[in-house]
Protein backbone atom coordinates (compact mmCIF):
# COMPACT_ATOMS: atom_id res chain seq x y z
CA UNK A 1 0.00 0.00 0.00
CA UNK A 2 1.24 3.61 -1.08
CA UNK A 3 -1.82 5.40 -1.11
CA UNK A 4 -5.41 5.67 0.48
CA UNK A 5 -8.10 7.69 -0.98
CA UNK A 6 -11.69 8.20 0.44
CA UNK A 7 -14.31 10.42 -0.96
CA UNK A 8 -18.02 10.69 0.05
CA UNK A 9 -20.07 12.42 -2.70
CA UNK A 10 -23.36 13.96 -1.93
CA UNK A 11 -25.76 15.04 -4.79
CA UNK A 12 -28.32 17.77 -3.99
CA UNK A 13 -30.95 20.06 -5.38
CA UNK A 14 -32.47 22.93 -3.96
CA UNK A 15 -36.21 23.06 -4.37
CA UNK A 16 -36.65 26.61 -3.03
CA UNK A 17 -33.46 29.05 -2.88
CA UNK A 18 -35.72 31.64 -1.28
CA UNK A 19 -33.79 31.11 2.38
CA UNK A 20 -30.60 29.36 0.81
CA UNK A 21 -30.24 26.92 3.59
CA UNK A 22 -27.37 24.84 3.69
CA UNK A 23 -27.34 20.85 4.50
CA UNK A 24 -24.38 19.84 6.49
CA UNK A 25 -23.43 16.24 6.26
CA UNK A 26 -21.72 14.87 9.13
CA UNK A 27 -19.27 12.00 10.09
CA UNK A 28 -19.15 12.19 13.42
CA UNK A 29 -15.93 10.04 15.09
CA UNK A 30 -17.55 7.94 17.31
CA UNK A 31 -19.74 6.15 13.99
CA UNK A 32 -17.27 7.32 11.39
CA UNK A 33 -15.95 5.56 8.11
CA UNK A 34 -14.26 2.73 8.91
CA UNK A 35 -11.97 0.63 7.02
CA UNK A 36 -10.36 -2.74 8.23
CA UNK A 37 -8.36 -4.74 6.37
CA UNK A 38 -9.23 -8.38 7.00
CA UNK A 39 -6.94 -11.36 7.79
CA UNK A 40 -7.48 -13.36 5.29
CA UNK A 41 -7.21 -17.00 5.61
CA UNK A 42 -5.26 -18.12 2.75
CA UNK A 43 -2.71 -15.76 4.01
CA UNK A 44 -2.86 -16.90 7.48
CA UNK A 45 -2.46 -20.52 6.03
CA UNK A 46 0.54 -19.48 3.82
CA UNK A 47 2.53 -17.85 6.78
CA UNK A 48 1.39 -21.00 8.81
CA UNK A 49 3.08 -23.33 6.47
CA UNK A 50 6.08 -21.34 5.52
CA UNK A 51 6.76 -21.37 9.15
CA UNK A 52 5.50 -25.38 9.02
CA UNK A 53 8.12 -26.05 6.46
CA UNK A 54 10.86 -24.18 8.00
CA UNK A 55 10.84 -26.28 11.30
CA UNK A 56 10.63 -29.23 9.31
CA UNK A 57 13.63 -28.47 7.40
CA UNK A 58 15.70 -27.76 9.98
CA UNK A 59 14.42 -31.03 11.86
CA UNK A 60 15.47 -32.50 8.72
CA UNK A 61 18.78 -31.14 8.79
CA UNK A 62 19.41 -31.70 12.37
CA UNK A 63 18.29 -35.16 12.36
CA UNK A 64 20.94 -35.74 8.84
CA UNK A 65 18.18 -36.92 6.89
CA UNK A 66 19.19 -34.24 4.59
CA UNK A 67 22.73 -35.67 4.10
CA UNK A 68 23.86 -37.48 0.93
CA UNK A 69 24.90 -41.05 1.66
CA UNK A 70 27.30 -42.77 -0.19
CA UNK A 71 25.89 -44.05 -3.02
CA UNK A 72 28.57 -45.99 -4.58
CA UNK A 73 29.47 -46.17 -8.26
CA UNK A 74 25.53 -45.25 -9.09
CA UNK A 75 25.84 -47.24 -12.43
CA UNK A 76 26.13 -50.52 -12.97
CA UNK A 77 29.30 -51.07 -14.97
CA UNK A 78 29.25 -54.10 -17.54
CA UNK A 79 27.58 -56.99 -16.71
CA UNK A 80 30.04 -59.88 -16.32
CA UNK B 1 38.21 -25.31 10.14
CA UNK B 2 38.96 -24.03 6.64
CA UNK B 3 39.17 -27.60 5.64
CA UNK B 4 35.40 -28.84 6.87
CA UNK B 5 34.21 -25.59 5.19
CA UNK B 6 35.40 -26.81 2.44
CA UNK B 7 34.42 -30.57 2.71
CA UNK B 8 31.23 -29.96 3.49
CA UNK B 9 30.04 -26.28 1.72
CA UNK B 10 28.39 -28.10 -0.82
CA UNK B 11 26.08 -29.65 2.33
CA UNK B 12 25.32 -26.78 3.96
CA UNK B 13 24.36 -24.72 1.17
CA UNK B 14 21.96 -27.54 0.67
CA UNK B 15 20.13 -27.88 4.11
CA UNK B 16 20.73 -24.00 4.48
CA UNK B 17 19.76 -22.72 0.57
CA UNK B 18 15.96 -23.30 1.62
CA UNK B 19 15.59 -22.40 5.22
CA UNK B 20 17.68 -18.63 4.14
CA UNK B 21 14.93 -18.74 1.03
CA UNK B 22 11.84 -19.20 3.33
CA UNK B 23 13.61 -16.49 6.12
CA UNK B 24 13.80 -14.23 3.02
CA UNK B 25 10.92 -14.59 1.63
CA UNK B 26 8.58 -13.86 5.10
CA UNK B 27 11.02 -10.84 5.65
CA UNK B 28 9.14 -9.27 2.13
CA UNK B 29 5.91 -9.79 3.50
CA UNK B 30 6.02 -6.21 5.34
CA UNK B 31 2.24 -5.84 7.35
CA UNK B 32 -0.22 -3.64 6.19
CA UNK B 33 -0.02 0.06 7.63
CA UNK B 34 -2.19 2.71 6.76
CA UNK B 35 -0.79 5.95 7.85
CA UNK B 36 -2.63 8.97 9.37
CA UNK B 37 -4.49 11.25 7.47
CA UNK B 38 -2.67 13.54 5.24
CA UNK B 39 -4.71 15.83 2.83
CA UNK B 40 -8.56 16.59 4.04
CA UNK B 41 -10.38 18.28 1.81
CA UNK B 42 -13.80 19.53 0.87
CA UNK B 43 -14.91 20.80 -2.55
CA UNK B 44 -18.12 21.46 -4.46
CA UNK B 45 -19.91 22.12 -7.91
CA UNK B 46 -21.84 24.95 -6.65
CA UNK B 47 -21.06 28.79 -7.18
CA UNK B 48 -22.08 29.06 -3.67
CA UNK B 49 -18.77 27.57 -2.14
CA UNK B 50 -18.50 24.99 0.50
CA UNK B 51 -16.95 25.13 4.30
CA UNK B 52 -15.50 22.77 6.32
CA UNK B 53 -17.58 22.60 9.60
CA UNK B 54 -15.63 19.97 11.74
CA UNK B 55 -12.08 19.60 10.25
CA UNK B 56 -11.65 16.09 8.20
CA UNK B 57 -10.04 13.38 10.39
CA UNK B 58 -8.33 9.96 9.73
CA UNK B 59 -6.45 7.82 12.37
CA UNK B 60 -5.21 4.38 12.08
CA UNK B 61 -6.86 1.75 13.96
CA UNK B 62 -5.85 -1.97 15.10
CA UNK B 63 -2.50 -1.53 14.34
CA UNK B 64 -2.52 -0.18 10.71
CA UNK B 65 -5.10 -2.17 9.81
CA UNK B 66 -7.56 -0.63 10.00
CA UNK B 67 -8.82 3.50 9.45
CA UNK B 68 -11.03 6.27 11.24
CA UNK B 69 -12.14 8.80 9.36
CA UNK B 70 -14.04 11.82 10.62
CA UNK B 71 -15.29 15.42 9.74
CA UNK B 72 -18.32 17.49 8.96
CA UNK B 73 -19.14 20.30 6.20
CA UNK B 74 -22.06 22.29 4.80
CA UNK B 75 -23.07 23.37 1.32
CA UNK B 76 -24.86 26.12 0.60
CA UNK B 77 -27.95 26.33 -2.04
CA UNK B 78 -27.00 27.52 -5.49
CA UNK B 79 -28.13 30.83 -6.77
CA UNK B 80 -31.14 29.33 -8.50
CA UNK B 81 -33.88 26.99 -7.86
CA UNK B 82 -33.50 22.88 -9.06
CA UNK B 83 -29.97 23.19 -9.62
CA UNK B 84 -28.18 20.18 -8.67
CA UNK B 85 -25.07 20.34 -6.48
CA UNK B 86 -22.18 18.38 -4.92
CA UNK B 87 -20.46 18.16 -2.00
CA UNK B 88 -17.42 16.47 -1.68
CA UNK B 89 -15.47 15.25 1.42
CA UNK B 90 -11.82 13.64 0.36
CA UNK B 91 -9.89 11.80 3.08
CA UNK B 92 -6.70 10.63 1.62
CA UNK B 93 -2.91 9.66 3.00
CA UNK B 94 -0.24 7.21 2.45
CA UNK B 95 0.59 3.75 4.14
CA UNK B 96 3.05 0.93 3.33
CA UNK B 97 3.41 -2.60 3.63
CA UNK B 98 0.49 -5.22 1.79
CA UNK B 99 -3.03 -6.55 2.41
CA UNK B 100 -3.24 -9.74 4.87
CA UNK B 101 -6.02 -11.19 2.91
CA UNK B 102 -7.94 -10.49 -0.22
CA UNK B 103 -11.10 -8.43 1.57
CA UNK B 104 -11.40 -5.38 3.71
CA UNK B 105 -14.12 -4.63 4.96
CA UNK B 106 -16.19 -0.66 4.99
CA UNK B 107 -18.63 0.47 7.09
CA UNK B 108 -19.78 4.31 6.91
CA UNK B 109 -22.17 5.97 8.94
CA UNK B 110 -22.79 9.65 8.70
CA UNK B 111 -25.89 11.84 8.54
CA UNK B 112 -26.86 14.22 6.18
CA UNK B 113 -28.84 17.35 8.05
CA UNK B 114 -31.05 19.15 5.33
CA UNK B 115 -33.41 21.74 5.23
CA UNK B 116 -37.12 21.35 4.11
CA UNK B 117 -36.24 23.03 0.58
CA UNK B 118 -33.27 20.73 -0.22
CA UNK B 119 -33.40 17.16 -2.07
CA UNK B 120 -30.59 14.88 -1.63
CA UNK B 121 -30.25 12.75 -4.89
CA UNK B 122 -27.82 10.54 -4.31
CA UNK B 123 -24.65 9.64 -2.02
CA UNK B 124 -21.68 7.68 -3.20
CA UNK B 125 -18.69 6.22 -1.28
CA UNK B 126 -15.58 5.82 -3.36
CA UNK B 127 -12.57 4.18 -2.19
CA UNK B 128 -8.91 3.86 -3.74
CA UNK B 129 -6.16 1.98 -2.93
CA UNK B 130 -2.86 2.88 -5.05
CA UNK B 131 -5.02 5.47 -6.92
CA UNK B 132 -7.29 2.13 -8.14
CA UNK B 133 -10.89 2.11 -7.70
CA UNK B 134 -11.54 -0.64 -5.00
CA UNK B 135 -15.19 0.71 -3.80
CA UNK B 136 -17.89 2.71 -5.25
CA UNK B 137 -21.30 2.60 -3.44
CA UNK B 138 -24.08 4.79 -4.26
CA UNK B 139 -27.01 5.37 -2.05
CA UNK B 140 -30.57 5.66 -2.86
CA UNK B 141 -32.50 8.33 -4.03
CA UNK B 142 -34.44 10.31 -0.41
CA UNK B 143 -35.97 13.81 0.01
CA UNK B 144 -36.79 15.39 2.89
CA UNK B 145 -39.42 14.98 4.80
CA UNK B 146 -39.00 11.34 4.44
CA UNK B 147 -42.49 9.69 3.36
Amino acid sequence: LTSWQVNLIVNATWDDTTNNFPFVVTVLPDSSIDILAQIGAVGALSALAFGMTAILLLSLAGMGILRRGPTGSGFPGRPA
Amino acid sequence: MRSFLSRNLHRLAFRAGPVALLAVAMGHAQPLSFNALTGGTVTDSCSGGSSVTTALAGTPTNGGLGLSLSGAANLPGPAASNSPCSLTMQWSGAGSGTFPGTTATIAAIFTIGAPPDVSINSCTLTVYFNRVLRLASRGKRFRYPPV
